[in-house]
């Protein structure tokens, strides 16, 4: 699962390395608002879940906390 | 191959550089429905491309401004890839949303990137609307007063509005009571969308109608309240790209880029099995079978398309006779053979019949789409006719009318009275054709025909009409400009224009208005013909003599001295680049010019002028 959402998240932010743990909207430049929706729909998507609302709104949340997100289903 | 195979093939095509390859297999599949996801990809193919100096085949072009109530970053970067699918490069210009009348009101910043069309994007959940609505018949008159006025504000910028309507909401607390009541949510937004629909229809205005989107895709997935909320978009990112694909259509079609013929493969086609085998009475059609039943809905569908103005065709590797027979004798068949503009059955390539079909008929190959069962001969058409397109029709028989829908661009932007005579006219063509080839001369066939035209003024009435022709004529066309219906409504009230339409009729049909001339603005005596176009029903009857010497008449009454004429070569309309040469202009440094002040050496002796 983590492997496939370094995947996305290289995908859609341009990155050509695996983004960290750590790494989030507030170290990634290009991971803006919009960016951030998309993300979020492709996650959805990808591994049919959906996220509490904040997700969507958060200025801060890292790869790691994402991927817990999803990690239930 | 799924979507997300589909996907990655893509990435790895682009990475390596191979765009046109990785355009082939992207550009199908957004067509047939590709999903949020796919357009994505598609975005960043053409973005990257773009930096390497490769684009698609594009066709046309419009310069598209967004002028929305809700936030379209998202939306303004799907809409070029939207274009993309139709070979229409669409040029954006989004300024920020939520500034509708600040926009139309001071539109320096508009006028300054002069849109061809102007997107106006307002959305259900901005109007605000509570489960019963206070003064409904307010309410819907005040929210149709601030579009339709818009749309009077873009056409003084000389651009083209398309009016995207509103989706009823997904859920109403009424429920089923909602669409008895004339206070619901659910009546009010449907009273909104039938005014506005009425109104673009009499105000030459695009409408994209979202609410038929919606519900297409399923409402449940169009909307997505949490995106709205958090980012004031009001469709989730499905519906998002959906309504993007519908905007692309219609722009596409607007600038004449939908299909005009459709030619048709029998056998396992238009019926089941083969008639040189089972016979006329054999083959599998109408009522008996499930199969017999949906090969008759898919003529129907075809018949439905041929009274929009989309012409059939016939291409069967068939003998001749067996192929007519089941349109004869069957009682079954929807399609008769007065339903056909062409209808080659032998046993040559299909590659050969549709070259014939095309000249026969005098269109481009780009206007023309083979439907088939057999994949092989698509692929052979594809290889030799590149530019003709095929849809292979695979799967359920019930499913082909979606099928063809989804796969080939016959979105109506607008319904002309010669769109409905269309069909009838190229099938008296081919009479015309075959009349051709029995008179000894070009002269005795032009007198044979017994012509008479009616060239008039573009009136309130004909201005769709001339603005199809400026949009979609390509190879009878001297400038290629296309102008919107919006800018020829304002050319002809221009007292330093004239805009004339021809109207031709031959002893076979009335071909309905066939030709246009947009001259001026006047200057220094001389009247410069900016749009000069013949569809190509009629090239070759001289009534582009008969349309510039009425034209000539009317400037010499006027005082003017000459007529100017330029030409523009394109891809298609090598045709006319000695038109002028032709008709007796004379050259000189600015193109050609006509001597007024002596007798005009213009006429056609075959044509009559209708009173």
């Amino acid at each position: 699962m983590t492997a496939r959402l370094q995947e996305i998240l290289m995908d859609l932010l341009d990155l050509d390395h695996e983004p960290a743990d750590t790494d989030g909207r507030h170290t990634i430049e290009d991971w803006n608002s919009l960016a951030h929706v998309r993300i979020v729909h492709a996650l959805e998507s990808e591994f049919d879940v959906r996220f509490p609302d904040w997700v969507l709104t958060a200025d801060r949340v890292t790869v790691a906390e994402l991927a817990e997100l999803i990690e239930p289903a | 191959m799924t979507d997300i195979e589909l996907s990655e093939r893509v990435r790895t095509l682009a990475a390596e550089g191979g765009f046109a390859e990785a355009w082939a297999y992207l550009r199908p599949a957004l067509r047939l429905g590709g999903d949020y996801g796919l357009f994505r990809r598609a975005v960043r193919l053409l973005a990257t491309a773009a930096g390497r100096g490769w684009t698609p085949g594009y066709r046309r072009a419009a310069r598209l401004a967004l002028v929305s109530t809700f936030e379209t970053a998202e939306l303004g970067e799907l809409l070029p890839a939207a274009g993309a699918i139709h070979g229409l490069r669409v040029e954006m210009h989004v300024p920020p949303f939520g500034q509708v009348e600040q926009c139309l009101l001071e539109p320096a910043g508009l006028a300054a990137f002069a849109p061809t069309h102007v997107l106006l994007a307002p959305c259900t959940q901005d109007l605000g609307l509570s489960d019963l609505v206070e003064k409904p018949e307010a309410v819907v008159d005040a929210v149709v007063a601030r579009w339709t006025g818009a749309w009077r504000l873009v056409a003084e910028l000389g651009a083209r509005p398309v009016q995207l309507l509103f989706a009823v909401p997904d859920s109403d607390v009424l429920g089923n009571l909602a669409s008895t009541m004339p206070r619901s949510r659910t009546t009010v937004v449907r009273e909104i969308n039938r005014r506005l629909a009425a109104a673009a229809s009499r105000s030459h205005v695009l409408v994209v109608d979202v609410d038929r989107i919606a519900s297409d895709l399923g409402k449940r997935t169009w909307f997505d309240h949490r995106i709205w909320h958090a980012t004031r978009q009001p469709a989730g990112y499905e519906g998002l790209a959906a309504t993007a694909r519908e905007i692309g259509a219609v722009l596409a079609a607007d600038a004449g880029l939908g299909c005009k013929c459709l030619v048709l493969d029998l056998d396992g086609s238009l019926w089941g099995g083969v008639v040189g085998e089972l016979g006329w009475d054999g083959v599998e059609i109408g009522p008996g079978s499930a199969r017999g039943e949906a090969f008759r809905a898919f003529q129907e569908f075809l018949a439905s398309l041929r009274e929009l103005g989309v012409m059939l065709a016939v291409s069967s590797k068939n003998d001749g006779a067996a192929a007519r027979e089941p349109f004869e004798r069957n009682p079954h068949m929807r399609l008769r053979l007065g339903d056909f503009a062409a209808f080659v059955a032998d046993w040559r390539p299909k590659s050969e019949q549709v070259r014939d079909i095309v000249d026969a008929l005098g269109v481009s190959p780009e206007d023309v789409v083979l439907l088939d069962d057999n994949p092989a001969e698509c692929l052979e058409v594809r290889q030799r006719l590149p530019d003709v397109g095929t849809v292979v029709l695979a799967g359920p028989i019930a499913d082909f009318p979606r099928l063809v829908a989804s796969s080939v661009l016959l979105e109506p932007v607008s319904r002309t009275e010669e769109d409905t005579g269309r069909a009838a006219s190229y099938t008296a063509r081919g009479q015309a054709e075959r009349l051709r080839g029995a008179a000894a001369s070009l002269p005795e066939f032009w007198h044979s025909l017994e012509m008479t035209a009616r060239v008039r003024p573009v009136t309130e009435r004909t201005v769709e009409r001339a603005a199809q022709l400026s949009q979609k004529t390509n190879q009878f066309n001297l400038t290629l400009r296309r102008r919107s219906p919006a800018e020829i409504d304002a050319l002809r009230r221009s007292a330093d224009w004239t805009c004339l339409t021809i109207g031709l009729a031959d002893r076979f049909a009335d071909h309905g208005i066939v030709g246009l001339c947009l001259a001026g603005p006047v200057s220094g005596g001389e009247l410069p013909i900016d749009t000069l176009v013949l569809s190509c029903r009629v090239i070759g009857r001289t009534a582009e003599h008969h349309l510039l010497a009425a034209l000539s008449r009317q400037a010499a009454d006027a005082g003017i001295r000459r007529l100017r004429g330029h030409y523009r070569p394109g891809p298609r309309n090598a045709l006319v680049a000695d038109l002028y040469d032709r008709l007796g202009f004379q050259r000189d440094d600015d193109g050609w010019f006509l001597d007024l002040t002596g007798t005009s050496p213009i006429d056609s002796p075959y044509i009559r002028e209708q009173p």
